[in-house]
């Protein structure tokens, strides 16, 4: 397995790469966003890990430009998450995960690996799918159409609608939905549902300030509704 | 018969008869005047006497009624006895000269005048008279008689000439003058006796005075009825054309004193229940302010008992307390009305006359009586006013002292009635719209509607709720907190507007995030990069140290730790206090167990005991889960941490009412009262003995507070030294909370 670090902390970077290379990944080490987003294009890796705060360019942009032509799995490391709004705007910028510095090695390999198993979820466990005209989730092939046109999902974007449609009609708390789409050593990390809800929402509600599908439980959860569209 | 006889039996049936019906009219206008009754008992008398004569003359004309002619002169001459009497008794009580016990004395004299009469006319001595050839009456009066009679009616004319200035009708002046000669040629003269002449005289002089009588007592005061009303409309269109209490008090008192020809008014006004002397007029200024208690003086009688009160002369028959100074000396007829307005006594107006004037009749206690009403209105209306003056007085140097607060301060004032026109705007606030004139302009006329409110229903409600609606609002690039409150109370009348520039606090704001963030930042890449070597170093070198160097390592990453502590205890005091929580359900008990379970641990190492006792039962709470695991775990910690080997850490939870309430109670070293109330505030460590080897930041507490305080909750502690301390943590339960369906984030 390949992962990316880009992190303009040499001590830091080592420190990671020493760390993952030691439980068997392919590790490549990037000083800059540039450098980053250039050895993203060569080595093609299986999962990014980005620091933020960057000269030139930070991790943020990094982060765009690699959703602009893949769907890899992006890990935000940074020292710079003070509040929510810090996390939701580094979720915002197509990352999967954002860990905050210092963190203890292992856990941070716990959560690469975490990550790499979501990305390579198939399909498998889901059964039919959903279809009303409008919204066509395919689950087998793991495409999504809305209106015919196909959309682009992230894995975890994915995953959350396949356990939202598959608890329909049923409120799904937030923990239910960390556990189940992010894995449980993840229950605490309540920001992560929210800013993925409202992407969701952003790609297949007619109108996302007016959710007719993904609809909100006030402090509880969130709630899939089928429509009667044919 | 003589003519003489014949003109003199005329006069005396006339008498009679008019004589008759004006005692009767005088007697029905007032039967209780003194003056009425005295003159009534002289006019019998009178009567007495001419019907004597009457009926001697004509028995003795007749002749051979001898008996009949006697019974005619006894009666005349009881009638000429009373006569005397009544008209020295009559012309006393006239002019105002009678002493206390006049009235006793008269009544006893009369008796003894009667009896002895009564006597002489029962005896068997026949009286001297005899009848003439001519059929003409001849009596005669003993000469003791003659002299008693005489003094009697010199004394009265004495004392009629003497106080003549008393006696207002110059008609009974005369009268009494002619009777009294009528009388004393009576006596002194037989041929003019034999003559009729003193009877006629005397008769007609009676005429006079019944006819005076009549038109002092009734026929004036009717006729002056008019006048009357006319000086007390008068009266009230003087005292209402003032509208200063001392004018009008002024004003009455001279008016009183002008319409009864007095010499002199004063005015006393209720005070609370004592009565000060408020006006005068012809009297010395010194004795306003003057105090009297309400029952003494003639005033005083006339508040308590709500009546007007009249005494005659005051010297001699007013036996209380003097109304004022030198009274005893100065006053003669005074007469004191109580001022009644709504049932309650204003005050007392007093119209004095002195001892040489006049006298005060019903009449003129009547039209102080009129006067009365009037007064006490126009009293009542200038304290109104006096009143309403001091409270626009008021009022104006409030509003005074209130704009110029509001147009001196520097933040914009706009205030708005309910159609929303702008009934005031201070200069700060018109330089805000380019100095344009704001009032009586609409709002939405002169601002933009960025300015506004974006939801006006919500600001609405907020205003109706709680009276005080806030935000935010940009103007020229500089950002403004605008607050809105109700004007009036309790309907709102309108709202006033009052802008704070907090364009350099949000600068300031700006920069102390962006300072927090980068010194965080700074510091925590420096530090991770540290802690994941000692992780690296551990792992891999971990068969190549002594202990000592792994304890110096272990040393090394506790440090780093705690350094990591530090700065994250100072980013979520900064995350808790901005407001950004997330709100879900929370298991309190979960919320305790995860807690605690972190120091298990740790209080195993120390030898404390950490007790968990959470029923299943507990209601959940609304919050930010990892935050109030973050309050209970700094909670549980510092219970831990200041706890003795041996001792004990207890955490337990219950539901009060509709609040769930966790308490964490050690049996620690305790905090000592002068710590207490600062236990809460960032960077305060208490200096206590037994804590100086405890580590810690001094913000464990202080992200409690806040934590607790952003959940509406509330914390407090019970502590004493050497025996532990208690936190008791108060939060809303989940039921209580207000619950919203279907809302998109």
């Amino acid at each position: 397995m390949k992962i990316l670090i880009v992190d303009d902390e040499q001590a830091i970077r080592d420190a990671l790469g020493r760390k993952l290379r030691r439980e068997g990944f392919n590790v490549f080490l990037a000083g800059s966003g540039i450098d980053g987003l250039r050895m993203f294009h060569t080595e093609r890796p299986d999962v990014v890990v980005l620091d933020i705060v960057m000269p030139e360019m930070d991790g943020l942009t990094v982060c765009r430009r690699i959703r602009e032509i893949a769907e890899t799995p992006v890990m935000m490391l940074s020292a710079n998450a003070i509040t929510e709004e810090d996390i939701v705007e580094g979720l915002n910028a197509g990352a999967d995960e954002y860990l905050v510095k210092p963190i203890r090695l292992n856990e941070f390999v716990a959560r690469v690996q975490a990550l790499l198993r979501r990305s390579q979820m198939t399909g498998n466990e889901a059964k039919t799918g959903y279809n009303d005209g409008y919204l066509n989730v395919d689950l087998q092939r793991r495409q999504v159409h809305v209106e015919d046109t196909k959309i682009h999902l992230t894995p975890t974007e994915f995953k959350l609608l396949v356990v939202l449609i598959e608890n329909a009609g049923r409120v799904v708390s937030q923990r239910e939905l960390l556990e189940q789409v992010w894995g449980h050593e993840y229950v605490d990390d309540i920001y992560y549902p929210r800013v993925y809800i409202s992407q969701l929402r952003r790609k297949i509600e007619p109108d996302a300030a007016n959710p007719i599908y993904i609809l909100t439980e006030h402090r509880v959860g969130y709630r899939f509704e089928k429509q009667n569209r044919t | 018969m003589s003519d003489a006889n014949t003109v003199a039996l005329v006069i005396n049936s006339l008498t009679i008869a008019l004589a008759l019906p004006m005692l009767m009219l005088l007697l029905w206008q007032d039967s209780r005047s003194g003056v009425n009754l005295f003159f009534g008992l002289l006019m019998v008398m009178v009567i007495v006497w001419s019907t004597g004569m009457l009926l001697g003359r004509i028995s003795a004309y007749v002749g051979n009624l001898t008996s009949l002619t006697e019974w005619g002169v006894r009666l005349l001459q009881i009638g000429f006895t009373g006569a005397c009497v009544g008209l020295y008794l009559f012309a006393v009580i006239l002019s105002g000269g009678q002493g206390r016990f006049f009235t006793r004395l008269a009544v006893l004299a009369i008796l003894v005048v009667l009896a002895y009469q009564g006597f002489i006319a029962f005896s068997t001595v026949a009286p001297a008279f005899d009848v003439q050839p001519d059929g003409t009456l001849r009596y005669s009066f003993g000469s003791a008689a003659t002299v008693i009679y005489a003094s009697f009616v010199l004394m009265t004319l004495a004392v009629t000439w003497q106080r003549r200035r008393k006696i207002r009708d110059r008609g009974l002046v005369i009268g009494i003058f002619g009777f009294g000669l009528g009388v004393l040629v009576e006596l002194i003269s037989p041929e003019l006796r034999n003559r009729s002449i003193g009877i006629d005289l005397s008769a007609v002089s009676s005429l006079v005075m019944s006819y005076s009588m009549v038109r002092v007592q009734i026929i004036e005061p009717l006729a002056g009825r008019a006048n009357q009303l006319k000086a007390v409309r008068d009266v009230g269109l003087a005292i209402t054309s003032h509208v200063r209490l001392e004018e009008v008090l002024r004003t009455i008192a001279g008016q009183a004193a002008e319409i009864l020809q007095a010499n002199g008014a004063a005015i006393f006004l209720n005070q609370g229940g004592t009565l000060e002397l408020a006006a005068v007029h012809n009297m010395p200024q010194a004795f306003i302010g003057q105090r009297l208690a309400m029952g003494e003086g003639l005033a005083g009688r006339a508040a308590v008992t709500r009546q007007s009160a009249r005494v005659e002369d005051y010297r001699r028959d007013w036996t209380g307390q003097a109304d004022m100074p030198f009274a005893k000396e100065t006053f003669g007829a005074v007469i004191a009305a109580p001022l009644i307005f709504a049932d309650e006594v204003m005050g007392v107006l007093v119209v004095i006359e002195g001892p040489q004037g006049r006298r005060f009749d019903r009449e003129d206690v009547r039209l102080v009586d009129l006067l009365g009403p009037q007064a006490a209105v126009a009293i009542t209306n200038s304290r109104l006013f006096e009143r309403q003056r001091g409270l626009t007085d008021e009022l104006e140097a409030a509003k005074n002292q209130l704009e110029t607060v509001l147009t001196s301060t520097e933040n914009p004032v706009i205030a708005l009635n309910r159609r929303c026109e702008i009934i005031f705007a201070n200069p700060a606030a018109a330089e805000l719209f380019d100095n344009q004139s704001l009032t009586g302009r609409r709002i939405r006329e002169i601002a933009p509607t960025s300015i506004l409110p974006t939801n006006p229903g919500l600001a609405l409600r907020e205003l109706n709720q709680r009276r005080v609606y806030i935000y935010e609002v940009t103007i020229r690039e500089r950002t403004y907190l605008c607050h809105v409150g109700l004007l009036g109370r309790p309907r709102a009348q309108g709202f006033v507007a009052v802008l704070n520039d907090i364009t350099q606090l949000k600068e300031l704001d700006r920069i102390k995030n962006q300072m927090i963030r980068m010194t965080s930042h700074d510091l925590k890449n420096p530090l991770s990069a540290a802690m994941f070597h000692i992780e690296l170093l551990q792992e891999e070198g971990a068969g190549l140290f002594t202990d000592e160097m792994r304890e110096d390592i272990n040393t090394v990453w506790t440090q780093l730790h705690r350094m990591n502590r530090i700065i994250r205890g100072i980013l979520d005091l900064e995350r808790v206090q901005s407001g950004t929580l997330t709100f879900e359900e929370c298991v309190v008990g979960d919320i305790i167990r995860s807690s605690a379970h972190e120091f298990e641990d740790q209080a195993a190492k120390r030898g404390v005991k950490l007790l968990i006792d959470v029923p299943d039962s507990l209601p959940t709470v609304t919050g930010d889960r990892q935050q109030l695991v973050q309050a209970v775990s700094n909670l549980i910690e510092n219970a831990v941490k200041f706890t003795l080997e041996g001792g004990t850490v207890r955490v337990s939870a219950e539901r009060i009412e509709d609040q769930v309430v966790i308490h964490v109670a050690d049996t620690g070293i305790g905090i000592p009262p002068e710590a207490q109330p600062r236990i809460f505030e960032r960077f305060f460590r208490a200096k206590h003995p037994g804590a100086e080897q405890i580590s810690g930041t001094g913000l464990g507490l202080s992200l409690v507070k806040a934590v607790i305080d952003a959940h509406k909750g509330r914390i407090w502690l019970e502590s004493e030294v050497n025996k532990g301390t208690t936190m008791h943590l108060v939060l809303p339960a989940r039921q209580a909370t207000e619950m919203k369906k279907s809302e998109p984030v």
